[in-house]
């Protein structure tokens, strides 16, 4: 009997040891806060947090955890950067207070081309743009030409949903002096996109209504594989997005046409991307001459040449500029091959600044010549 | 005409509606407040760096109006050095300089600079590790806030590792063990006689690159009292055998590359492995082509790296710019700001609380490289202060280039560095 005893006795003072041991790995997260959101919705960031109060908690998992939330956050792309400060009371319970720093949200400013040649036309918009709507991180920008076209665009875009992203927008030119496009026309289109599938892979389709001499209807479900932005852990990265067309014209003409992007980066040394693409399309049918196939060289002036039939390699190098890090230089040459029956061949190139600021995405100034100089200034939205 | 008026008419809107917002903001600033206190402060933090620091101090001046810094790149640690001594002749010295832990003795001895011991909430002493209150410390008194502070860990190329048949998840602990990589590692590709890939690059750059070296044999750089030069010992004469064969036994390593040039061999896939410093880890891990590996400061008996990086002094004289200076270098210092600074730069974190954060916890969870640095901490020392250290150094660098360049004897060279020394010690002891 003296030997079970003992037996006992030692096997409880292992148990309580382990047992100690183990919730020393162990934490009670007694409440999650979110500071610094002037805008952003609390419950907005809170969706993104995967980890709930009253729950006892891993250590390891806990860093785990927080370490994809902090990464779920800064892919919003609404915070410049976030903290996460831990904090034990009396009881050595967690309180876990989220500090994020969130990027300016309202944007005014001029965007377009302007082409140098005697038959150019500069394309200038002024655009207002706003991307927290409702701090829910919804996007809407509208934009004015204001030479020689008049008109309107407005783009919404929302992805408040954890994985559905709704966005549409509205176009309406009037007056464009073209060789091509002689009315006023009016584009709509909306896009559902489903990212909850695969990180590697979303599924998505667009409509479009289009009102330019006649009405048509377009429909095109896509997928997109991979990611334009540099994954964290690989130098080299593929973005591919394949896109079918099916449409009816307003006398029940059909529209048909597949549209396959495929883009290399690869990472060389010392930020150095390298880029290469290619795009294949074709489109054809009763397509309304708004939205016809046309050139996408830079250096070239919108529809230079059109078809419905194009392949678009480009290459590009992105040098970001060490001792001035917010700027990087972008050197490119751009090539379409296009037309209906007889395809011809273009070529332009040049340089690009794009200037990384506390605002969402860069401010780009593309110089490139082809068939004259076009100057191109933009933001992303 | 009417619909193009009316379209004029909103995008004028639109304008006048920024405008006005704007304006309000301005007028509402300029008249709630009033003029907050300028400082100045000089500092050597260089690209990436200075972007990580500037936009530190634009927070901080963003967040109140009590207290505008205005950052001002000087030039590195010398140059900001020279500088500062000329501004300190002249009395143009700003507010707060970041002086470099190795020169503060200049500033003391001369008395450009008052301790900010009692200045110190005991929550910051408690907090800050013990080694980088050393760092700022003479006669029992703080001169500086420890704040960009940096140990030499050992880079190494995992690509170059998978090519010679090393297991890239087990670089070398010991300076042996670095030998026998060092040979394996060490390929002439093109077969053209020259080296192509060096297996090791040690640039012992003058004081920093030998004291850490001779202390892990358990020798001292300079005696505690700083009178007499140590490092012509036996065990001086050791770790400069050790690079001697190195660089002609095993021809593992160039003989006369500096940091510089080693650290650009390093980066251009020349070098296999190197002591670099920590500071370097965020630069390195997002701009090479191959992955990079960071282990620990290999040793050869005992353990042991050098602390080095800067601290924050507070030159100005006035009662009311010290006060803001030091509330300004408190908020730059506090735990959050710590861990931003080393999680952005890849110096080290100075609080405990900060070390063991959650968030720094997660975050080597991604990045487990920047945890190798703060895992030394526990053996690092700062160098062996005197007010001659920048003429000390630059003797042991003549020292080091004449036994690894034109091969003299160590202990020939060293007993004759050490004469040198001595020299500048004495004169030390008559000036105090």
């Amino acid at each position: 009997m003296r030997k079970p005893t003992i037996f006992m006795f030692f096997a409880l003072i292992i148990s309580l040891f382990l047992v100690q041991t183990l919730k020393a790995d162990n934490v009670f997260l007694k409440k999650i806060n979110v500071v610094g959101n002037r805008i952003t919705k609390t419950s907005y960031i809170l969706e993104k947090v995967t980890l709930e109060p009253g729950k006892t908690y891993d250590i390891d998992d806990l860093m785990d955890q927080m370490s994809i939330i902090k990464s779920d956050l800064l892919q919003t792309g609404l915070f410049e950067n976030l903290y996460f400060d831990d904090q034990l009371d009396n009881n050595k319970n967690l309180i876990l207070t989220i500090k994020v720093k969130e990027k300016n949200y309202l944007f005014l400013g001029p965007e377009g081309e302007i082409y140098y040649k005697k038959s150019g036309n500069p394309d200038i918009s002024v655009y207002l743009e706003y991307v927290n709507l409702l701090g829910l991180n919804n996007k809407i920008k509208v934009s004015f030409p204001i030479y020689e076209n008049r008109g309107l665009f407005i783009n919404y875009r929302s992805d408040n949903q954890r994985k559905l992203i709704f966005e549409s927008s509205v176009e309406l030119k009037k007056l464009r002096s073209d060789p091509v496009i002689t009315e006023d026309y009016l584009t709509t289109n909306f896009y559902l996109i489903y990212n909850g599938l695969s990180n590697f892979y979303n599924l998505g389709s667009g409509l479009t209504y289009n009102r330019y001499i006649d009405s048509a209807f377009i429909l095109f479900p896509f997928i997109e594989f991979g990611s334009l932005k540099k994954p964290e852990d690989k130098d080299s990265w593929l973005y591919s997005r394949e896109l079918i067309d099916i449409g009816y014209g307003e006398n029940n003409d059909l529209i048909y046409g597949f549209s396959s992007n495929i883009c290399y980066f690869k990472d060389l040394f010392l930020q150095i991307v390298f880029k290469i693409g290619v795009s294949f399309d074709y489109l054809d049918g009763d397509v309304p001459a708004n939205l016809v196939l046309s050139n996408i060289s830079r250096g070239y002036p919108a529809y230079y040449i059109t078809g419905n039939k194009r392949i678009s390699p480009k290459v590009e190098l992105i040098i970001p500029l060490q001792w001035f890090p917010k700027l990087t230089i972008s050197l490119f040459v751009d090539s379409d091959i296009i037309g209906y029956n007889n395809l011809r061949f273009i070529v332009g190139g040049g340089a690009g600044i794009r200037w990384f600021n506390r605002y969402q995405n860069p401010l780009i100034v593309d110089f490139a010549f082809g068939n004259g100089l076009e100057i191109n200034f933009s933001k992303k939205i | 005409m009417k619909k193009h008026i009316s379209y004029l008419s909103i995008v004028a809107m639109f304008g006048i509606a920024i405008l006005g917002l704007s304006s309000y903001n301005l007028f509402a600033k300029g008249i709630a407040h009033k003029s907050p206190i300028e400082l100045t402060l000089w500092h050597s933090m260089s690209i990436y760096q200075e972007n990580t620091l500037e936009k530190l101090i634009d927070q901080y001046n963003s967040m109140q109006n009590d207290i505008k810094v205005n950052p001002v790149f000087q030039g590195l640690y010398n140059d900001m050095r020279i500088k500062l001594s000329n501004a300190a002749r002249s009395g143009n010295l700003p507010d707060i300089g970041q002086v470099a832990i190795e020169y503060l003795d200049l500033f003391v001895s001369r008395g450009y600079i008052e301790p900010i011991t009692n200045d110190i909430p005991q929550a910051d002493r408690d907090d800050i590790l013990e080694q980088f209150w050393n760092g700022v410390t003479r006669n029992d008194e703080i001169y500086a806030y420890p704040f960009n502070q940096s140990v030499q860990v050992l880079y190494y190329n995992k690509k170059a590792f998978e090519k010679a048949g090393l297991d890239p998840n087990k670089p070398p602990k010991t300076w042996d063990q670095v030998i026998e990589y060092g040979k394996k590692l060490t390929k002439d590709f093109d077969g053209d006689g020259a080296i192509d890939q060096w297996g090791v690059l040690i640039s012992l750059e003058g004081v920093f690159g030998f004291t850490p070296l001779i202390r892990q044999v358990g020798g001292e750089f300079l005696n505690e009292d700083r009178t007499k030069a140590l490092f012509n010992s036996n065990k001086g004469v050791k770790i400069m055998n050790m690079l001697l064969d190195m660089a002609y036994k095993y021809k593992i390593m160039p003989s006369n590359w500096n940091l510089f040039e080693g650290t650009n061999a390093f980066l251009s896939g020349k070098i296999a492995m190197g002591p670099i410093t920590c500071a370097g880890i965020k630069f390195a891990e997002e701009n090479l082509p191959w992955e990079l590996g960071i282990a620990p400061l290999p040793y050869i008996e005992n353990k042991s790296v050098l602390l080095g990086g800067a601290g924050l002094v507070i030159f100005s004289k006035s009662a009311r710019k010290r006060k803001a200076a030091l509330e300004f270098i408190q908020w730059l210092t506090n735990k959050e700001n710590c861990i931003k600074w080393h999680e952005n730069t890849g110096y080290l974190p100075l609080r405990k609380s900060a070390i063991n954060s959650y968030e720094l916890k997660s975050f080597y969870l991604k990045h487990p490289n920047y945890k190798v640095p703060v895992d030394q901490l526990p053996y690092a020392r700062p160098p062996d202060f005197t007010p001659y250290l920048p003429q000390i150094d630059q003797i042991i660098r003549y020292a080091i280039d004449d036994i690894m360049i034109n091969r003299k004897s160590p202990k020939t060279v060293l007993d004759l560095a050490a004469e040198k020394v001595d020299e500048l010690l004495a004169k030390n002891k008559e000036e105090k």
